[in-house]
């Protein structure tokens, strides 16, 4: 055996002993580094005579080749195994729950009534708002109901101190006279807002409370209108498949007035009463300033948190103003 | 209003079971509340003779009554607790199996004597409230009936919420009477005697609160308990039975809708008056209590006094007793408003005050008394021996009846109804009592003297379309003719809405009402916007800053044990005129923010603003992160991205502030234009500990009306993209804790100028290597130009004017 074949054999020994990428390293400086025994005899090819250098040159050449493709296949495989080594040790169990900073919720109230809003957008409703503490004017005369008005004191309110006549608003009808006093026909607006009454807190009574006011009025508005518009509102709100009925009621800025049922499987009557309604009275008109001889309209009102509670099940109003996270993480 | 079914159908001609006349009710303007059926459950229970009635042996208080039904085989022992009756009196028996609501009799031992039932009271047959006695019958009833035969105990009572327009429905007949409208069927009025000839008394209208005043003496009477059914349609109504006199004025009452008063005749000098009262007159009424009248309250005198409160309660020293011989029956129509104003001033809201506020038919009042002397005739041995009319000069408005023309094509097309010709409308109207007469431009319609409601074409179609029935008119969607959709203002405000919800704040809605010592985040003042008529001490004004509904939500949280929590709030906050927020609001918009009444006048301040309140644990940077708590910057965080949302063109100026109740080291002022529109801060820790909060607690309140009235509508403009790669340069500024970071921006803005594309703080050091009092800041400046690659010539420059502006503030530049 000559040298060569002695150091190819000693490298390939040492080779196969190699279990990680510096033992690779190892094994390339010691048989194929610059100071090596291969280099070594790679240099004193020079001294040698044509013949020998030749056939020398190409024993070096080979073993250097082989070596060099040997150590490069070693290197592969020991990244692999280490590759897998660390995918194996970097599993995850991807079911557990991630981590996540949770966006807050809006509340129930605000998705019912944007809802409800955008169902009217929809029609073609402009939106409009009004204060809450509002004049009494507004929220009574303009709207038929005299100060001594049986419907006035029915509506329990509750009175702002040190102002004359400044009541909180018991429902948002008070902005169909702000809209029509300042705005000619057509009208079309919803008025979604918060309202008042001096009513005990309890699982149906709210001293606050919420609801979405409509009103159209243009030439020609119908009766059939509202209750189209109605049935559109009832079936976006509730379902396709619901039908609403009316039926006669009164309130002092309609007439004629109607309560609106929804069909409702789970009551025992299969209705479920959820807003009033009506043509605007001729007198709010007229106190408006619009026409009622050229002018028509239908107002309605809708109880946002009676909404909410149907739709969603919800068994007591206090729910909604107590802000309490469980509660509010649940829409 | 309680409708006994019996009562009802007695002036009815309907074939329809109770369920029938529900649905019927519901659909046409008599809201049905619901169905009771008083005494329901009660059967075998008979009437029976007491043979004789003696002590029980071992018990004091108990008798032992022996009672037939039919003959002496029948006879029964009874133990028995009540005293008001005596042998031969005809009662009611439960014997052994009968059941009476609630319970089953059955033969069984008291006190060593063995009871075969019992004897009923009105309360346990429900039949009334009294319980001191048993019922006690009249001496001609039957004996051995059953209790089912003489009445109909347990029939459906169906109550209905009458409308405020709807005076004609306070009465059974009043109801029967629109329910044949409804049905085009039949109604049946009360029967009453002929008026006679001879007077009851002489009466003098003296104000013009009173309509008409008709009086029927009924002498001879003997004042003693009303018949059993009588009894019972005034218990079914909820009203108790008293003696027959006071029984048939609230029977009447009942039936007819028209309140009577009921004079004892031997009490009353000389002749009527009704007039109005004058100052410092008093009157005890019937409930014994002593009323100083008010100027202007209608009353009835006789020659020496005031006798009755008009309207609303009689009183007491002419009211009819058990000894009573002649009564003087009083029937009469008063101007619903006065009645109103009267009864709310005493806080005397009465069956008749109700009644008459809501308008009494004025051509009912003297039937109503005719019909109450007939019953005191037949059921008190009255002698009906006078009749008096006196009615006002000249009809009053409130009673005015006029003459209605409608258009009967308008009135069509506004119920959308095409079906609804002249002709059919004339009949509905006719079925509800009208006289309609066709005129050339359409019908002259005269509504009936009982519907007060009915005044204009929109009342008659209303009429026309409640008896045409609401559910034939048809569906139809309008032509909406105007453009819809939400506001700028409106959009706005949800996407201020969904930027705080981004951030991790869940939307609360509190009450918006707060008692002393609420917390004011926002431009604090001590001025409320106070309720004239609070529901709680607690809740005696509106809420002047959008904090204290917050902080008493976090602390609901807290207290359920949640170790974190973010709310966000919108809505309006509250305060007089002239508070400094209604200064604020001035000083930054144009726009005129206030609300005002019809005349101009303003109304309170009333802003909309966005509120935050958080405290504990927020959500770290990993997993069960316990010492990730919020500060003051997640809520500052949260405020700037709202302001962002509304308005790009604007960075609030914060500025630091000392507030009480808040930090003062941690609280700042948000400025626009130099005014403040927000604030932030930390709560003191006082105020967390008052409020049983763990700290931190920080607060925020932002005023959204004048930053989106002030914001550009314009749509945001495309920046270029840059193509050439930025430059990035950290400096680090050292500077004296009195230099705000505020004014190191300022200076590296200002030192960077055009080339500054983005910068952030990454560190902020304290400590020997800076010195005392001082702290070091790291800054990552992104420069950029569009024109051209940057070298590190151009970050040489930069570092070198940032370290010459620094040192304006006071600060250094270390290398």
């Amino acid at each position: 055996m000559t040298e060569i074949e002695e150091l190819e054999e000693q490298a390939l020994t040492a080779l196969a002993g190699a279990t990680s990428l510096d033992d690779v390293e190892d094994v390339r400086v010691r048989f194929l580094g610059r100071r090596s025994r291969l280099a070594a005899l790679q240099k004193g090819l020079g001294d040698l005579d044509a013949a020998r250098r030749k056939k020398l040159g190409q024993q070096l050449h080979r073993v250097r080749a082989s070596l060099e493709s040997l150590l490069a296949e070693r290197r592969q495989e020991l990244a692999e195994a280490a590759l897998a080594t660390r995918l194996a040790s970097e599993r995850l169990d991807v079911t557990l729950p991630p981590r996540r900073i949770r966006p807050g919720r809006p509340h129930l109230l605000t998705q019912v009534e944007q809802e409800i809003v955008d169902v009217f957008i929809g029609l073609g409703f402009q939106v409009a708002e009004g204060p809450e503490a509002e004049a009494g004017a507004f929220n009574f005369d303009l709207l038929n109901i005299a100060p001594d008005h049986p419907a006035r004191q029915e509506m329990d309110t509750i009175y702002v101190a040190d102002h004359d006549d400044v009541v909180l608003r018991t429902h948002t009808s008070p902005v169909q006279a702000r809209v029509m006093t300042t705005q000619a026909p057509p009208i079309a607006v919803v008025v979604p807002g918060r309202t008042y009454r001096a009513d005990t807190i309890d699982a149906t009574h709210s001293p606050v409370f919420s609801q979405v006011e409509g009103l159209l009025v243009d030439e020609g508005v119908t009766m059939a209108h509202l209750r189209g518009t109605l049935l559109a509102f009832a079936r976006a709100m509730f379902g396709e498949d619901r039908e609403i009925r009316l039926r006669p009621s009164f309130f002092p800025f309609t007439e004629p007035s109607c309560e609106v049922d929804v069909s409702y499987e789970s009551s025992p009557s299969g209705w479920l009463e959820v807003l009033g309604a009506g043509m605007v009275d001729p007198n709010v008109l007229t106190a408006c300033g619009v026409d009622p001889e050229e002018y028509t309209g239908f107002a309605f009102g809708v109880g946002i948190e009676r909404v909410a509670m149907l739709r969603h099940g919800v068994r007591d109003i206090r729910d909604f103003f107590d802000a309490d996270a469980r509660f509010l993480a649940q829409f | 209003m309680k409708l006994p079914l019996s009562w009802l159908l007695q002036h009815l001609d309907a074939d329809l079971n109770v369920d029938g006349l529900v649905d019927v009710m519901s659909m046409h303007g008599l809201e049905v509340e619901g169905v009771t059926r008083p005494g329901a459950g009660t059967a075998g229970v008979r009437t029976a003779r007491v043979l004789d009635v003696r002590d029980h042996p071992d018990a004091d208080n108990l008798r032992l009554v022996r009672v037939t039904g039919t003959d002496a085989d029948d006879e029964l022992d009874v133990v028995c607790g009540a005293h008001n009756f005596a042998a031969d009196d005809i009662v009611l028996h439960a014997p052994p199996g009968a059941t009476i609501p609630g319970m089953t009799l059955e033969s069984r031992e008291i006190r060593g004597q063995v009871s075969h039932g019992m004897l009923c009271s009105a309360r346990e047959l429900q039949l009334g409230d009294d319980h001191a006695g048993i019922i006690v019958l009249d001496a001609s009833t039957p004996v051995g009936v059953d209790l089912g035969a003489l009445i109909p105990v347990g029939e459906p009572v169906i109550e209905v919420a009458v409308q405020a327009d709807r005076g004609d429905h306070w009465g059974v007949v009043g109801v029967a009477r629109d329910l044949a409208a409804i049905l085009d069927t039949t109604w049946y009025d009360v029967d009453v005697p002929e008026a006679l000839a001879a007077p009851a008394m002489d009466v003098r209208l003296e104000t013009q609160g009173c309509e008409r005043f008709a009086t029927w003496l009924v002498d001879d009477v003997k004042v003693g308990p009303s018949p059993l059914w009588m009894r019972q349609r005034l218990a079914q109504c909820g009203i108790r039975a008293i003696d027959i006199v006071v029984d048939v004025t609230n029977y009447v009452m009942l039936e007819t809708g028209q309140p009577l008063h009921a004079f004892d005749r031997d009490t009353l000098q000389g002749s009527l008056t009704v007039r109005a009262a004058r100052a410092g007159e008093q009157l005890t009424t019937l409930d014994n209590v002593e009323r100083t009248l008010h100027v202007g309250d209608l009353v009835i005198t006789d020659d020496a006094r005031i006798v009755s409160l008009a309207g609303v309660m009689g009183g007491r020293d002419t009211e009819v007793r058990a000894a009573t011989r002649s009564v003087l029956l009083e029937g009469a129509v008063w101007n619903p408003r006065a009645i109103r104003a009267a009864a709310r001033r005493l806080g005397l809201v009465s069956e008749a005050s109700l009644r008459f506020e809501r308008r009494v038919d004025p051509e009912g009042a003297e039937r109503a008394t005719a019909h109450a002397a007939k019953l005191l005739a037949e059921h008190a041995a009255g002698h009906l021996n006078g009749t008096s009319l006196v009615r006002a000069a000249t009809d009053p408005s409130w009673t005015e009846r006029s003459v209605v023309a409608i258009d009967p094509v308008r009135v069509a097309r506004l119920l959308g109804v095409s079906q609804l010709d002249t002709g059919e409308q004339q009949k509905l109207l006719e079925r509800s009592g009208c006289a309609v007469d066709a005129t050339a431009d359409g019908l002259a319609v005269t509504p009936p003297s009982w519907r007060g409601d009915l005044q204009r074409e929109a009342d008659l179609a209303e009429e026309i379309a409640r008896l045409h029935g609401y559910d034939r008119i048809p569906t139809e969607m309008p032509d909406v003719r105007v453009r819809g959709g939400l506001t700028f203002a409106q959009r706005r405000v949800r996407a201020a809405r969904d930027a705080a919800l981004a951030l991790g704040f869940s939307e609360a809605v509190t009450r918006p009402f707060v008692g002393d010592g609420a917390l004011v985040a926002l431009l604090p003042s001590d001025r409320r916007l106070a309720l004239a008529n609070p529901l709680a001490k607690d809740a005696a004004a509106l809420r002047p800053s959008l904090a204290e509904g917050l902080l008493a939500a976090l602390r609901r949280n807290a207290g359920q044990g949640r170790p974190g929590t973010m709310l966000v709030e919108i809505g309006r906050i509250f305060r007089p005129e002239g508070d400094q927020l209604a200064d604020a609001l001035d000083a930054v918009s144009d726009a005129d923010w206030r609300w005002r009444d019809p005349d101009g006048a303003p109304l309170p301040v009333q802003p909309l603003a966005i509120g935050f309140a958080a405290h504990g644990l927020r959500v770290g940077d990993r997993w069960l992160d316990t010492e990730a708590r919020v500060d003051v910057f997640d809520v500052l965080a949260a405020i700037d991205e709202v302001v962002a949302r509304i308005r790009r063109d604007v960075v609030l100026e914060r500025r630091p502030v000392e507030r009480a109740g808040f930090h003062p080291g941690q609280s700042a002022q948000l400025l626009l234009g130099g005014h403040e529109i927000g604030f932030v801060g930390a709560l003191h820790p006082h105020e967390a500990e008052r409020r049983d909060l763990a700290e931190p607690v920080i607060v925020g309140e932002l005023l959204l009306d004048p930053l989106i009235a002030t914001a550009p509508h314009a749509p945001a403009t495309a920046r270029t993209i840059r193509r050439h790669p930025a430059l990035t340069v950290d400096v680090a500024l050292v500077a004296p804790d009195t230099v705000s970071f505020a004014q190191i921006e300022t200076a590296i803005r200002s030192g960077v100028g055009e080339l500054l594309d983005a910068w952030w703080w990454f560190d902020e050091y304290r400590g020997p290597q800076v010195g005392e009092g001082n702290r070091s800041l790291a800054i990552r400046l992104r420069l950029h130009d569009d024109e051209r690659q940057l070298t590190d010539d151009d970050a040489e420059q930069v570092i070198a004017r940032v370290a010459e502006h620094a040192q304006g503030i006071g600060a250094t530049l270390r290398r």
